[in-house]
């Protein structure tokens, strides 16, 4: 859902849904007794943004109402799970959550940037002059990240002046990406460092122009080369 | 997509809904659990209902339009509780990680990460609260909170989470 509304929060990882993290307090010896849901937002096809309709009392009553009984539809998802005597599945736990983790991140790195799963990539119009892709704020642990651009259709020389920065708010450039590490006709990749954990980072592409055509895939890479402290 | 409006046909109760069925079958001590936890079923007033989404929302929009503000404000607020309920009329509370605790008078805290929880024996507690929380996590303590979840909570003990969806 949270993908759907294109919304964000700095400080989040992934955010996943209610049955998913089912399957992981089953993994961990819990059973669910209760899962329900606050604030309808998904109406069969129909995707209301947050605040949409919040004027009519009798909306708001039953987004209220129905989204109770309807968890998947909501903005959030509340479970009551029960601990049972089964002993934790450890390993097999670790890889479901790791497997999510693989599923989602780049989706969440890449929110605000373009539609979603329903979309393979991003068109670059040839008509603009100067082309700059701007992503919702997230947040990268300290440690070595690799990130990789690819073309659906067109070619990195259709891109002159292709550039990507890891930016904080407030324009300040983290990560100047310069000299990458592999190059090809329709991907490219840098690797960069991030010395500590900084909250609502954004990644900013520009390009000068697009002299053809051009779809870059979605989502981009930014998968980390250094696992997490502690991890 | 340009979501169309549904109408606002009510559908269901509009005050709070215990499930009654539920609450039939549970022990003594379930109840207790359960009447700490019905906090999803009530239904609050309509003018401040939206408030959570309304924060989600204003803060999303104002890092849309001043993205300097999003260092000002603390990345994250987040609280992991333990709760020992009804155990002398008292509760104890263990907050974890990365955040603030509640200033409940009751409550005793301690400082640990969210997959290690420190000082908290096994077997020991009956619910453990986790809101808005596994979504700030990384995979490890994702995986490390559930295993500690199930290490202090008894049989039966009730691991209560709410997340965006």
């Amino acid at each position: 859902m949270t993908e759907h509304l294109t919304w964000t929060h700095g400080g989040h990882t992934i955010e996943i849904s209610a049955p998913e993290m089912g399957e992981l307090v089953d993994l961990a010896g819990f059973d669910v007794e209760r899962v329900r849901g606050v604030w309808r937002c998904r109406f069969d096809d129909r995707v209301m943004e947050l605040e949409e309709g919040v004027s009519d009392p009798a909306l708001v009553v039953r987004r209220i109402v129905e989204g109770g009984e309807r968890p998947d539809d909501s903005f959030v998802w509340w479970m009551d799970a029960v601990r049972t005597d089964r002993e934790p599945r450890e390993r097999e736990l670790a890889a479901r959550v790791q497997q999510l983790f693989d599923a989602h991140w780049n989706t969440r790195v890449c929110r605000g940037m373009w539609s979603g799963p329903d979309s393979d990539g991003l068109d670059l119009d040839p008509d603009r002059k100067q082309l700059t892709v701007t992503g919702l704020p997230m947040m990268l642990h300290p440690g070595r990240w690799r990130l990789t651009l690819e073309l659906i259709e067109g070619a990195l020389s259709d891109l002159p002046g292709l550039h990507v920065d890891i930016m904080a708010p407030g324009d300040q450039v983290m990560n100047s990406l310069d000299d990458p590490v592999e190059v090809s006709d329709r991907r490219i990749s840098w690797e960069f460092e991030r010395p500590n954990l900084v909250f609502a980072l954004m990644i900013r592409r520009t390009a000068d122009c697009v002299s053809r055509p051009a779809r870059l895939a979605m989502p981009i890479s930014v998968q980390p080369l250094d696992p997490p402290p502690g991890a | 997509m340009t979501p169309s409006r549904p109408s606002g046909a009510i559908s269901g109760a509009v005050s709070g809904r215990a499930d009654q069925s539920l609450r039939a079958t549970l022990t003594p001590s379930k109840k207790q659990h359960a009447m700490s936890t019905t906090a999803v079923d009530l239904v609050v007033p309509a003018s401040s209902a939206a408030r959570p989404a309304n924060s989600h929302f204003l803060r999303t929009r104002k890092y849309r339009q001043n993205p300097a503000l999003a260092m000002k404000m603390p990345p994250v607020y987040t609280m992991l509780s333990v709760y020992e309920v009804g155990r002398k009329q008292t509760r104890t509370e263990v907050a974890v990680a990365i955040s603030r605790p509640s200033t409940a008078r009751t409550a005793r805290y301690t400082a640990a990460t969210a997959d290690r929880f420190e000082g908290v024996e096994d077997d020991s507690v009956d619910l453990v609260f986790a809101g808005q929380t596994t979504e700030h996590l990384w995979a490890h303590e994702l995986t490390g909170f559930l295993l500690q979840a199930h290490r202090v909570l008894h049989v039966d003990g009730l691991l209560v989470m709410d997340s965006p969806n």
